[in-house]
């Protein structure tokens, strides 16, 4: 019986990144094509499913499978950011309360942070613990450069980071179902999802994608301004 | 005036929905993957010049944005086709979180006692600012 240890040193490497996006890619459109069925149940929920299993079926252990595809889909990341200048241009500032707005935003920066640093502190978690928090609402490479700058532990903020946005992102569609602005729906994904809840904006309409495009930058750049003083 | 630029707006918004939802303008969407491209890496290599290389793409989003308005500014608007070809690209950006989140749903079965505290910290503190942030977005916006 072929051991999933065995399988991960039969493929080669020169073409397990190719393997690994086909994989992906297909888990991905599967989803897509579930999740038109069931549009109840948030497409990113279906896709991780779906591409854990996959892995499972194939015996792929993660580590291999994510160090054979990650060069191509950090490129992805790269791009699927600075795609989001687009929407943030195209947003009529005009028309938008900014006092009220500017409020909003400043909350959100404040309560992205002290908000899990204090229930932490509660929790009698370590130091550096606490410390990795304080990016949790920030999208990851913003994250990563505050982290690394308030010598907070890389690998739990970028796990903190990205699993905050996957809960966003999955329970948005509840938490957010009495919201029919759509402004608000995103801004609100934007703000507490980041890049993830961005993406997941996206899926429910193109004014939630700008708006939580909007709330996920200005948000970023807002906690870098405060927090590297505060805690450098 | 107001009421243009929001009828303007919609407009542009039904165009961009009705664009994704049936045909795909495969020229625009290569000008747009092109211009992405060439700005992304540009500024990867530039931020890397500096040692600071994962910066690079939020610097291109930052130049792109930057261009973007200035030319909003000179012609007026940003042209329909291209924002419907740029919605198109973040629309299914969610296949380029696939790698990573589900290495992040694999970890979550693997937590110990302070991953399970830590887990219930991220779950309280994201959809309590989710339903916050929507309410009062909902109130003043």
């Amino acid at each position: 019986m072929t051991t999933a240890f065995d399988l991960a040193q039969h493929l080669n490497p020169q073409t397990a990144w190719l393997w690994g996006t086909l994989l992906t890619l297909l888990c991905y459109v599967a989803a897509k094509t579930i999740n038109r069925r069931l549009p109840r149940l948030p497409l990113v929920v279906i896709a991780i499913a779906l591409t854990i299993s996959a892995l499972m079926i194939c015996h792929w252990p993660y580590e291999p499978y994510n160090q054979a595809v990650s060069p191509l889909f950090t490129r992805l990341l790269g791009y699927a950011t600075v795609a989001l200048a687009i929407p943030l241009a195209t947003i009529r500032f005009d028309q938008l309360p900014i006092k009220r707005l500017a409020r909003l935003l400043g909350l959100a920066t404040l309560m992205g942070g002290l908000l899990p640093m204090s229930l932490a502190y509660l929790f009698h978690l370590s130091e550096p613990t606490i410390l990795a928090f304080a990016t949790r609402a920030v999208t990851t490479p913003i994250a990563l450069n505050i982290a690394a700058l308030i010598h907070s532990p890389l690998t739990l903020v970028s796990f903190i980071v990205i699993l905050s946005g996957l809960i966003g992102a999955a329970l948005s569609p509840i938490i957010l179902r009495n919201i029919n602005d759509e402004r608000a729906a995103g801004l609100a994904m934007g703000l507490a999802a980041h890049a993830i809840g961005t993406a997941q904006a996206w899926q429910r309409s193109a004014i939630a994608g700008e708006y939580a495009a909007l709330g996920m930058a200005i948000n970023g750049v807002l906690t870098a301004l405060w927090v590297i003083p505060v805690f450098a | 005036m107001t009421l243009l630029k929001t009828t303007e707006d919609a407009t542009s918004t039904a165009l961009t929905a009705q664009s994704i939802k049936t045909g795909t303008d495969w020229r625009m969407l290569f000008v747009v993957i092109l211009i992405i491209v060439v700005i992304r890496e540009s500024c990867v290599w530039v931020m890397g010049q500096f040692g600071y290389a994962n910066l690079g793409n939020l610097v291109g989003l930052f130049l792109l944005l930057g261009l973007a308005l200035a030319y909003r500014h000179i012609t007026g608007r940003i042209p329909t086709r291209l924002v419907a070809a740029n919605a198109m690209i973040l629309k299914e950006s969610l296949f380029a979180f696939l790698p990573i989140c589900a290495g992040t749903g694999l970890l979550m079965l693997h937590l110990g006692q302070e991953g399970l505290r830590i887990l219930a910290i991220m779950t309280f503190c994201t959809l309590f600012s989710l339903w916050l942030y929507g309410r009062l977005a909902k109130r003043w916006l």
